[in-house]
């Protein structure tokens, strides 16, 4: 057998997760979850295996090399790193006081908003990632963040859920969370009229929605074929100015994740620049896929704890752009979007989705709650001539959230 | 067997899961995985009355003292059997594995797995127009012991084994996805698929080379067995799961059962003992699966149930608290659901529409008062004939306003199984289930 390097790579997950049901504790679960892998590279190929639980090293030797003999192909050596450790911390006090400030901010929720119930989960989850090779790479990474998460209803309202809201990350303050609750349930109760025409549309920066077929056309195994709708188009200017956009794992930009993807890549400042001022740069790419298409490696693996590393979804940031929401809508009445589920792209670019909740937006208080509506536009539109810019100030008292702001057709529905 | 001791003045349940899976990839020819995968895990739920205390852990040595952690987290109840939730948990016993010996899929060799889904990488592979293509094969089986307090001492069995065969076309500036799959309970079902394989390709390079932009309006639409299931599950299954009704006057008022909510042909069922990836004769509180008409000859019939939901409203248990995994509580989930079948052919549905839209295949869909679907294979039907393929972004319409807009169904019913997604749920995604029902002909909804 030729000489085969060794790679360890270690997850454990600690969590406190609360069940919120109208507006109460309904149960507490916790978790302590480990997740052990070893792969075994040979230069050619990979083999991995992984257990549930504590490792029996001598196990985990003999299904990796069984691993390898099936010869899955990956024709490189381990990543070559230092030695880096990052630890990120909620700000919490472990997770029996995360149960008390729960339940204080459930009973100050109650008292606040009488008409509407609110269900959903609390999670606060310690999550830890090792990874340790025979050439030097040794990382560790341990985040504890929580993950506040409710969905709203106005009592009296025939619908599953009226609105949301959910805050992800390290910080937290009560009297902010209240405060967005108050914004979202208080402009719920406030229906206003608008008439059809072009508005600015404004995004929460972390929705999905108005970005799917950028991630795709971003995709690099799409991108290295011929089929994204980039294909081929590296150093072209495809939008505006305004755009920027980065793969991120960076605290910096409140981003909570592993510095390093999942074959023990890492970025400069832990960010990797895709689009720059509208001119496409790179799609984002694995080893294999950066080898394949003659790509710039970006460092986007990902995988299950025990599979062979493969291209996963960055998260992606669209640079701020100096301006804040209420400069960037200039005066006009914008479209913010809470709640917009089921919208997609055609295979070229056009975009339509309903909007099922929306408010009317001056760029920093919500106005009223539109009604249901149609937003469309399309790709090449949204984020070239019609892109006006993302925010340098959050969209509500909590959470990182910046308006991404873009001008769309809005009609409403029926 | 093993058996647990719960404290006293509490209700409590283990649920442990014995499972083998299977996955493999292959994208543009190479080989990107091939994995087998075994492990044994538990949730162990503790209830006092008043609240619930959960566990997930992989120390399967360690439950008992999982078990008396969580007591200590709550207080006994002397009332505790009496309680409307407890009293409802049904007590089953015994060995009811349908996938045991030779229908287990972990006595079929990785290599075996390999060469069937190679057998269908050959027939898109350096096809013309094929951009890149990828294929997944997957298998499951999933034994689960289940104890409780109350006594039972349950083991079971689901089992999903399938493949998908995903790719991209492209010609010039013109792109389309598509795929191909199949799901089955056991291995050789899998098998002599090649000629469908090959069609749904050639359909695809149809509507890449001749697809036009649909022009928006309102159009009558008919939607297929996998958009007509969609529907039911988005539309009006989720909004039939009773946790979002608990403590809720207006929703127990507005979902009132007899009330009419759709037009008189149409009946939805739900029913967890049909076989497909919807298929689990028990749920993760022990109970029985069955059928349920959720919505009959048009009026609502009932609604799906966990323990605590069943006693919130008074109803009885009907098999739908599930969880994804051993992580993570059962929450009330769907199964298998369908729409039953009406009294038209598809071609007299076709032959009513002066100018419409005929959706074959879809890439996701939601549902709440507003339902939406992305058609993926699409055509105009104009003259009472299927005509041009279109490119449509998302259908949409209001949910009772369409389930009163039916006008034909077919007379057949097409049940779906799927071994890659599933139906999502708060923090717990990708539950497989089952979903169908005839062609269903909705006389005007939005499409853009």
């Amino acid at each position: 057998m030729k000489h085969m390097k060794r790679e360890t790579y270690r997850q454990n997950v600690r969590e406190t997760s609360i069940n919120v049901m109208q507006t109460r504790i309904e149960s507490i679960r916790t978790k302590n979850i480990t997740r052990n892998s070893l792969r075994l590279y040979d230069g050619e190929h990979l083999g991995v295996a992984g257990t549930l639980g504590e490792a029996d090293e001598g196990e985990l030797l003999r299904k990796a090399e069984a691993a390898l003999s099936r010869e899955i192909p990956y024709p490189f050596e381990p990543l070559a790193g230092n030695c880096r450790t990052a630890r990120v911390t909620a700000e919490f006090d472990g997770s029996q006081a995360f149960v008390e400030q729960m339940r204080q901010l459930l009973d100050e929720l109650r008292s606040h908003q009488p008409e509407f119930v609110f269900s959903g989960k609390f999670n606060l989850a310690t999550n830890t990632a090792v990874m340790e090779n025979d050439t030097g790479l040794d990382y560790s990474y341990e985040g504890t963040t929580a993950d506040l998460d409710l969905w709203i209803k106005e009592k009296g309202s025939a619908n599953i859920l009226d609105a949301g809201v959910e805050i992800k990350g390290i910080a937290y303050n009560q009297d902010a969370f209240v405060e967005t609750t108050d914004m979202i349930c208080d402009a719920f109760k406030r229906p206003v009229e608008i008439d059809d025409g072009e508005y600015p549309v404004v995004f929460l920066s972390t929705d999905q929605l108005y970005r799917i077929l950028l991630m795709r056309s971003l995709h690099g195994l799409l991108f290295g074929s011929g089929t994204s709708l980039f294909s081929g188009k590296i150093g072209e200017k495809l939008f505006s100015d305004k755009v920027t956009i980065r793969q991120s794992r960076s605290e910096t930009d409140q981003i909570y994740l592993p510095f390093f993807d999942f074959e023990g890549a890492v970025n400069t400042d832990d960010r990797y620049t895709l689009i720059d001022g509208g001119t496409l740069v790179a799609p984002f790419t694995t080893r294999a896929y950066a080898a394949k298409f003659n790509l710039p490696h970006t460092g986007s693996a990902a995988g299950e704890y025990d599979s062979v590393p493969n291209l996963g979804i960055p998260e992606l940031l669209f640079a701020g752009t100096g301006q804040t929401a209420a400069e960037i809508v200039g005066g006009n009445k914008a479209i913010l979007v809470l709640i917009a589920s089921g919208g997609d792209f055609t295979p070229d670019g056009a975009f339509a989705s309903p909007v099922q909740l929306g408010y009317l937006y001056d760029g920093k208080q919500l106005l009223g709650r539109i009604p249901q509506a149609t937003i469309s536009s399309h790709l090449y539109e949204m984020f070239g001539d019609g892109f006006r810019g993302v925010s340098t100030d959050p969209v509500f008292p909590i959470g990182s959230d910046r308006a991404v702001i873009m001008n769309m057709k809005v009609e409403k529905s029926g | 067997m093993v058996s647990y001791s719960f404290p006293a003045g509490f209700y409590g349940d283990v649920r442990t899961e014995d499972v083998f899976e299977t996955g493999i990839q292959v994208t543009l020819g190479d080989v990107e995985e091939m994995q087998e995968r075994a492990y044994t895990a538990a949730f162990v739920r503790l209830f006092d009355g008043k609240k619930w205390y959960y566990a997930s852990t992989t120390n399967l040595d360690g439950i008992q003292q999982e078990i008396y952690r969580l007591a200590s987290m709550g207080t006994a109840s002397d009332e505790i059997n009496s309680h409307p939730v407890v009293s409802r948990y049904q007590v089953h016993t015994g060995d009811h594995c349908a996938f045991a010996g030779d229908a287990d899929i972990a006595a079929v060799s990785i290599a075996e797995k390999m060469d069937l889904l190679q057998e269908y990488t050959d027939l898109i592979d350096g096809k013309e127009y094929v951009g890149v293509w990828r294929a997944n094969y997957v298998d499951q089986r999933k034994v689960k012991h289940f104890v409780s307090s109350k006594g039972a001492d349950l083991t079971f069995d689901t089992q999903r084994v399938g493949f998908r065969i995903y790719f991209e076309l492209a010609e010039g500036d013109r792109h389309c996805n598509e795929r191909y799959d199949r799901a089955a309970e056991t291995f050789e079902p899998l098998r002599g698929h090649g000629a469908a394989a090959v069609a749904r390709y050639k359909q695809a390079v149809d509507y890449l080379l001749n697809s036009v932009n649909v022009e928006p309006g309102d159009y009558p639409v008919i939607l297929s067995p996998e958009a007509a299931g969609v529907f039911a599950h988005e539309s009006f299954g989720h909004k039939s799961e009773a946790d979002f009704m608990i403590g809720d006057e207006t929703m127990k008022e507005e979902w009132q059962i007899g009330k009419a909510v759709g037009v008189s042909m149409l009946s939805i069922v739900e029913d967890g003992t049909r076989r497909g990836s919807g298929y689990v004769p028990f749920d993760d509180e022990g109970t029985a699966a069955g059928e349920h008409y959720l919505i009959k000859e048009g009026r609502l019939a009932g609604r799906l149930h966990s323990g605590v939901t069943a006693a919130a409203l008074d109803e009885e248990l009907t098999g739908n608290a599930r969880s994804i995994n051993f992580e993570y509580e059962p929450i009330v989930r769907m199964t298998t659901t369908y729409i039953k079948e009406g009294p038209d052919t598809l071609d007299e549905l076709i032959a009513g529409v002066d100018t419409g839209v005929i959706v074959e295949t879809i890439t996701h869909g939601s549902g709440m008062s507003t339902f939406t679907m992305a058609p993926s294979l699409a055509y105009m039907i104009r003259d009472g004939k299927r005509a041009e393929p279109v490119r449509i972004s998302v259908i949409t319409g209001d949910v009772f306003t369409a389930l009163g807009d039916i006008d034909g169904m077919s007379n057949e019913v097409e049940l779906l199984s799927f071994v890659l997604g599933g139906c999502g749920k708060g923090e717990q995604p990708l539950l497989p289930v089952g979903f169908g029902g005839p062609w269903v002909r909705v006389k005007q909804l939005s499409v853009r």
